[in-house]
């Protein structure tokens, strides 16, 4: 369970992601690892950011109308909360099970919706925390600590 | 200015008139040489007089110089004018790009990281890695390039044949870069390279072709298949060392692109990535002379011509094998944090966020810096005051003359109205 941060962040950064848009897909959690880099994180650090941001940013154009990054960094912890519009996740057990997808054939055209998504981003990240409404949209939290 | 704006780093400002190069930026890709129209840039090569140092020389030749005149002159013919301009000597550098491909090959077959294995052939590239993807430096290729096993074969060769020491024999790399140029001053993986200098392309290119039409006999000194000449075009043999999934990328915007990509997993299952910061690979290289597309159709002629099936036997690669994996300790030199520590580099990072919102971010260039942002980086670091901007110097004017017209609108005594003076 995350734990509510005591410090205020020193940096805070809000991005949008267009749900669809394959064209652009990428390019938030590419200006947070940019971010992430010029700040001087470590390469571990920047690593597991980029790879969980990519995600959860493939996450919101493969299934949600649009979401919303919050990116706040502390001397301490990386906190990136995205809020999206969309379908929702029924069953976020279910969800986080590697291979398990609700991804259209599209997508999986695509080369996308191979179930390890939401898998990956846990494997990356120190904490993580979804909470979704169906038919509304999904809320993903992660904390990656930059000091362990 | 055009150097300014194009190199792929950011690592040129203008400074009285000149390009001043930020060496903890620069790759050494050549891009400012390429386009320089005054061709002011120019990167420090070699000259003959280096020749006269050594008893012997021998000249060892980028597999690129085989592209750069027409089909009629074949790899023997510019090997023996290279042996007839300035050099006792000249080694085919195809033959150690088959020892360098037969090795490569056995290295992937055995290579089994999640991230792909990454071609050390440009050094321009390995430089990119250590400045902007310190992540991936532990899959850089350790293994000689083929120029440097050019090198030690010529020295062991002849300094038996001839009975000098190998140090009396000079190896002379002809390179199409000056990121080559550079890499035998700074060796990237054999601290004791057996190189010993570099001539450009572009300045030995006149009397080459001059000296190949005077040929009138010629020996055999083209001892390779058309394997090794296929490593100066991107994806030339990579079918050939047989892994799935190999890529190739030329051009530095599209390797970081990639290698980006890479990075956030959006590229996966990459075994091999053969990457060349110069478009075309070496053929484009700036010291090359023939244009790169008529280069690369000479490239792939060549190898249908002379066939892909190696010559090198297994037994002469043997006896390289010891000597390839690299001995130097390449350490990653990312661009250091505009601050002392990450608070400080967060207060200054938004310092210079504010200084781009007041700047007109049209990049125009006159400040000496080739982006509004590299510019605003530059007043954090003390590198230029924000005046040098004409627009935040516009600004400057405006608001002086604003005060000296306040000045100019004061009534005289005689005429002012009492309290009533309102000009300042």
């Amino acid at each position: 369970m995350i734990e509510q941060r005591n410090e205020e962040p020193l940096l805070e950064q809000e991005f949008t992601v267009e749900g669809g848009d394959f064209i652009h897909a990428g390019e938030v959690s590419s200006k947070i690892k940019k971010i992430l880099k010029e700040i001087g994180a470590s390469q571990e650090v920047v690593r597991r950011a980029a790879i969980a941001t990519y995600e959860a940013e493939m996450n919101v154009v493969c299934y949600a109308k649009r979401g919303d990054f919050h990116l706040a960094i502390t001397p301490e912890r990386l906190e990136i909360v995205i809020q999206d519009e969309g379908q929702g996740i029924e069953d976020i057990d279910l969800a986080m099970k590697e291979g398990f997808s609700t991804a259209s054939e599209e997508i999986r055209e695509m080369g996308f919706g191979a179930g390890m998504g939401l898998p990956n981003i846990k494997k990356n990240v120190d904490d993580l925390l979804i909470t979704s409404v169906v038919g509304e949209g999904t809320k993903v939290t992660m904390l990656i600590l930059t000091k362990r | 200015m055009h150097c300014m704006r194009v190199c792929p780093t950011e690592a040129i400002r203008i400074r009285e008139g000149k390009a001043l190069i930020l060496g903890d930026r620069c790759i050494d890709c050549g891009d400012c040489i390429r386009f320089c129209p005054e061709h002011a840039i120019r990167s420090i090569t070699g000259s003959y007089e280096d020749l006269s140092k050594f008893k012997y020389t021998v000249a060892i030749p980028s597999p690129s110089l085989y592209a750069q005149f027409g089909m009629s002159i074949s790899p023997n013919h510019i090997l023996n004018g290279l042996k007839g301009l300035a050099f006792n000597e000249a080694y085919d550098t195809g033959r150690a790009c088959e020892v360098y491909h037969t090795v490569l090959k056995e290295y992937l077959h055995n290579y089994s990281d999640s991230k792909p294995l990454i071609s050390t052939l440009c050094p321009s590239i390995v430089r990119l890695i250590q400045i902007r993807f310190p992540d991936f430096m532990d899959n850089l290729l350790s293994l000689e390039a083929p120029r440097g096993i050019a090198g030690l074969e010529v020295k062991r060769e002849k300094s038996k044949e001839l009975g000098i020491s190998s140090k009396e024999i000079g190896a002379i790399y002809i390179t199409p870069c000056p990121a080559k140029m550079i890499a035998v001053n700074q060796p990237q993986c054999k601290s004791e390279t057996n190189l010993d200098g570099a001539l450009a392309i572009s300045d030995i290119y006149g009397l080459l072709f001059s000296s190949i039409r005077k040929l009138k006999s010629m020996e055999n000194l083209h001892r390779s298949s058309g394997l090794g000449i296929g490593l100066a075009i991107p994806g030339g043999c990579i079918t050939d060392l047989e892994v799935e999934n190999a890529l190739a990328v030329d051009g530095v915007k599209d390797v970081t692109q990639v290698l980006d990509d890479l990075e956030h997993g959006k590229i996966t299952n990459i075994k091999y990535l053969e990457l060349w910061a110069c478009p075309g690979g070496c053929v484009g290289g700036p010291l090359a002379v023939e244009n790169p597309y008529l280069a690369k159709i000479k490239v792939i002629k060549l190898i249908q011509l002379f066939g892909k099936g190696k010559k090198i036997k297994d037994e002469e690669v043997d006896k390289f094998r010891e000597y390839l994996s690299c001995d130097v300790e390449l350490p990653p030199h990312p661009i250091k944090p505009l601050g002392r520590d990450t608070v400080d580099t967060i207060k200054k990072i938004k310092e210079r966020d504010s200084i781009i919102e007041s700047l007109p971010r049209i990049d125009c260039g006159a400040c000496g810096a080739p982006t509004c942002k590299a510019f605003a980086e530059d007043v954090i670091q003390g590198r230029a005051e924000i005046l040098d901007c004409v627009f935040k110097l516009q600004d400057k004017i405006v608001e002086s003359s604003q005060y000296a017209l306040s000045w100019a609108r004061r009534t005289p005594l005689s005429f002012r109205k009492r309290g009533k003076d309102k000009s300042r």
